[in-house]
């Protein structure tokens, strides 16, 4: 409004910034290694972690108060991350851990995070983002009901809050990670109707993919032993349609699918179901790379934004590194060896380690990271998501889940000539919601892109702004950093 | 190599003169010729485009980026005359108050202009002389301000602190959805005729005998005989082109937004500090050491999200807002409405508003430069004040003279 009393960008003065030479974000198997390698150098590190315990979505420990008498359940994933989170436990001591917090938003060589009731500041030297993947979402008629619940979630909820997502389970989706997650609702004593697989998966195709990946072989044959003896119907080249229900999630409509995923409609038929898991891969959380100004690239493949990185994780922002699932779903094998090159490189950018020394360790990791790439190949192409995928959505469905925008708003505004996401969230206000475009932006990428005649077949990604996530305003009130 | 050549310039030719989108495989042709060219698609570009298409001029707009990329769609959205000075400033702002109420029913209430009163929140009693003062002068011009005290301010808005003072009522002033506002304005010139061409950028501007004569932009070249120079905070540079100083500079102003709410403000809020000039000097040196200055703007926008600010700083053309900012309005708008502690904030976002030194637009035509019309640095008060400036310069276009007379406003009170 008025100008006249401002005197240029300022300097708080006389008050202590936090700072640590490395900060990392996320404490899943990316961030633990990447804290192990640049600790074991001496380098001081600071992880912040959404989560009570360090371990991720893949390695989550549990509450207190839970004991675990079934590990065998959890799955050997499980027990790969008990040993991960031993090795970090020696270094431990050593490393900053600072649990429930959540970064909103990254600003030059500083980080504003939530912890507990308040918002506070942590400066950098050097930052590792490890803020790994979630869920695609995929709109189809009835997808907002209640019962409709991605393949994450219903994880979270089976294995550590021991709950089930409902009596007559349908799993949709594609890629193995259906398989585990199958395998963990029939081992909770969870009743599956029916799992449906987008592609045309040969399982025994894998082999040339996963050689010498013995124990993911092993692992794979062991969940589809299990779905066999439970007698439950895995339908290749099969997608929901549409979910229905009063109130919740009554019966689903799924079809064959050609090899487009574009349904057969004369094989449409109905289960009665009462939730639907949806699990059609992930998307890479990008959002702080994106809002730290790194460059990134869009792969179809993922069906999302991941950052530009060199040999060493680097991003194209000095002083910044992206690791794990956040920058390219690939799994926590690969996640592991990443977060180990990051911490690696950090230790020698702050001359902890020589550079022989740096070299020597990185080649390592590097030859275990080109052995997994390998795989992560064929993974990729089987579970890369169609277009079929993206044309379920009817004129009324929502896609925008926080500003309820439907699909016929977007394709008037596509006809009016919005050629960019961020136009048509002006336009359309999809994406200005809460979640500001994790949800609604990767199938709007796919629908802007897509569209034949679209003037907008690079449509960019969301802008994202500060906080990244909600902050209410009385934490951001009560940072004592910017209190004076 | 020389066939490479020729065919290298014809796709030149293709991209460039034709205007042809790759993508779609259709030649839009860009346009050659133009009566009048409004360089800025921001909010007073597109109000001028609209009045003078409505008026059956040839327009063509000129926009560096796409719809609404700029301060035009992320401001304090408010329709306001409130703290606006007797004279021109407060004429330019109840005119302009009135276009909003009639462009409101014409676009269909898509703009969400809502004229719901708005409140001069006052918590320091320093500040009650200078109101004081303000409120009488306007009174005496026939403004309906009232000043209420605290009981009476927080019937009108219930979650306000019991710690003010009192506040100042205005019962016209409102708010408005900016984006929605530049987009409509955008279709509906459109509609009538009027051509936007987004992603052109102005490089030159050709002069014959000081007439303007042409406009050169990244996809070619349109003659013209009239420019609208409508570019906000980047109006300096267009001027440039013509050797003209236009003294006008950007100030970046930060806001937030909050997660939809259930109504809760009724009214549009801000706060005394903003128009009280005479900081004392251990304020003024307060604000220093922060780096920016700081004080309440609240609403609540229809889709339910509160929209608060505001800091303001002296940052060029910075778009990234700050962690200390973000948390500065806050505390501010706790401040005033402590009950909102729980609601969560999900963005922010800054922008570049243009600032002259006199808090008072450049508008009307410039001496020495014929053809060329200034058409900026309305000093965060573009939202308001566009449609009206739109409907002026219009008016200027076709009439030669305006409703409301502009020699106050003309560029040559600087030189």
């Amino acid at each position: 409004m008025r100008g006249k009393y401002s005197t240029g960008l300022g300097e708080r003065r006389g008050i202590e910034l936090m700072k640590t030479e490395l900060a990392i974000i996320g404490a899943g198997p990316a961030g633990i290694t990447a804290a192990i390698e640049a600790s074991r150098a001496g380098v001081a590190v600071t992880i912040l972690d959404e989560n009570p315990k360090p371990g991720g979505q893949i390695y989550r420990q549990f509450d207190e108060g839970f004991s675990i008498i079934d590990a065998d359940m959890l799955g050997r994933d499980y027990s790969r991350g008990q040993e991960l989170l031993r090795e970090f436990g020696k270094v431990a001591h050593k490393i900053q851990y600072i649990n429930h917090s959540t970064v909103w938003g990254i600003f030059d060589d500083r980080l504003a995070y939530q912890d507990g009731k308040k918002s506070a500041t942590l400066g950098f030297d050097r930052l590792i983002i490890a803020t790994g993947a979630y869920d695609r979402p995929v709109p189809f008629p009835g997808w907002t009901l209640p019962g409709v619940i991605t393949a994450g979630g219903v994880q979270r909820a089976v294995k550590i809050h021991r709950i089930l997502p409902g009596s007559k389970i349908l799993l949709a989706g594609t890629g193995p990670l259906q398989l585990v997650l199958a395998d963990q609702i029939i081992s909770a004593g969870g009743q599956i109707e029916a799992i449906l697989e987008a592609g045309n998966i040969n399982w025994f195709s894998f082999l040339p993919g996963i050689w010498r990946q013995w124990d993911t072989l092993v692992d794979g044959f062991r969940y589809l032993r299990h779905i066999w003896n439970a007698g439950i119907p895995l339908l290749r080249n099969h997608i929901i349609l549409e979910a229905r229900g009063d109130g919740q999630v009554e019966e689903a409509d799924i079809a064959e699918v050609d090899k487009n995923w574009r349904p057969k409609l004369h094989t449409r038929r109905t289960l009665k179901v009462d939730s639907v898991c949806l699990g059609y891969g992930l998307v890479p959380s990008s959002e702080l790379a994106l809002l730290a100004g790194c460059e990134h690239r869009y792969v179809r493949e993922l069906g999302g934004w991941v950052p530009l990185r060199g040999e060493a994780m680097e991003t194209s922002v000095p002083g910044i590194y992206a690791v794990g699932d956040g920058s390219g779903v690939a799994g926590s094998k690969v996640a592991i060896e990443e977060g180990r090159i990051a911490g690696t490189a950090v230790a020698r950018s702050l001359g902890r380690l020589s550079i022989t020394e740096a070299q020597d360790r990185i080649a390592i990791f590097q030859k275990h990271l080109s052995r997994l790439k390998h795989f992560c190949g064929t993974l990729y192409e089987i579970s890369r998501p169609r277009p079929g995928l993206y044309e379920l959505a009817r004129k009324d469905t929502i896609i925008c889940r926080c500003e309820e925008i439907t699909l016929e708003a977007i394709e008037t505004a596509m006809a009016a000539n919005a050629a960019s996401l961020n136009e048509l969230k002006r336009m359309t206000r999809s994406g200005m919601g809460r979640c500001q475009g994790r949800i609604c932006g990767p199938t709007l990428f796919e629908i802007m892109s897509r569209k034949e005649g679209s003037q907008a077949n690079e449509p960019g990604a969301f802008k994202p702004r500060p906080p990244v996530k909600p902050v209410s305003l009385d934490v951001l009130a009560g940072n004592p950093t910017s209190t004076s | 190599m020389c066939w490479l050549g020729i065919q290298l310039r014809l796709h030149d030719l293709w991209v460039t003169d034709l205007g042809w989108n790759k993508k779609v495989g259709v030649v839009h042709m860009f346009p050659k010729e133009a009566e009048i060219v409004i360089i800025g698609g921001g909010v007073l570009g597109s109000s001028a485009a609209f009045f003078l298409a409505k008026a059956g001029r040839d327009v063509v707009v000129l926009e560096r980026g796409d719809r609404g990329g700029e301060a035009s769609a992320g401001n304090a959205a408010f329709v306001w005359s409130l703290t606006r000075r007797p004279g021109i400033d407060v004429r330019l702002a109840k005119h302009s108050l009135e276009i909003h109420q009639q462009l409101s029913k014409e676009l269909g209430g898509i703009p969400e202009y809502r004229r719901c009163g708005a409140l001069l929140v006052i918590d320091d009693e320093k500040q009650m002389p200078i109101v004081e003062a303000h409120l009488k002068a306007r009174c005496a011009d026939g403004f309906p301000l009232k000043m209420l005290d605290p009981k009476e301010a927080r019937e009108l808005e219930p979650l306000l602190t019991d710690r003010l003072l009192g506040a100042v009522y205005s019962p016209i002033d409102g708010c408005i959805n900016p984006i929605y506002l530049v987009i409509e304005l955008n279709k509906r010139a459109e509609e009538l005729g009027a051509k936007f061409c987004y992603h052109t950028e102005v490089c030159d501007i050709e002069l014959e005998d000081n007439k303007v004569k042409a406009v050169v932009t990244t996809k070619g070249k349109i003659k013209t005989n009239t420019i609208v120079n409508a570019a906000g905070s980047w109006a300096r540079f267009i001027g440039g082109m013509v050797g003209v100083k236009i003294p006008i500079v950007p100030y970046q102003m930060q806001m937030i937004v909050t997660e939809q709410l259930p109504p809760v403000l009724s009214h549009v809020l801000m706060g005394a500090s903003y128009m009280v000039d005479e900081y004392e000097k251990e304020e003024l040196a307060q604000k220093e050491e922060a780096g920016f200055g700081c004080a309440l703007v609240a609403s609540q926008q229809l889709s339910g999200a509160l929209l608060l600010g505001a800091t303001w700083k002296d940052a060029g053309y910075d778009k990234r807002t700050t962690q200390e900012e973000v948390e500065a309005i806050a505390r501010e708008n706790l401040r005033f409405l402590p009950s909102l502690k729980h609601v969560n904030v999900i963005r922010s976002f800054a922008n570049s508003f243009p600032f002259t030194s006199d808090d008072l637009p450049i508008m009307g035509y410039v001496d020495g430069v014929e053809g060329f019309i200034m058409a900026a640095g309305h000093c965060g008060h573009g939202i308001c004040l566009g449609p009206g400036s739109g409907k002026l310069i219009q008016e200027l276009i076709c009439d030669g003279k305006t409703s409301l007379p502009l020699e106050e406003l003309r560029l040559s009170r600087f030189h």
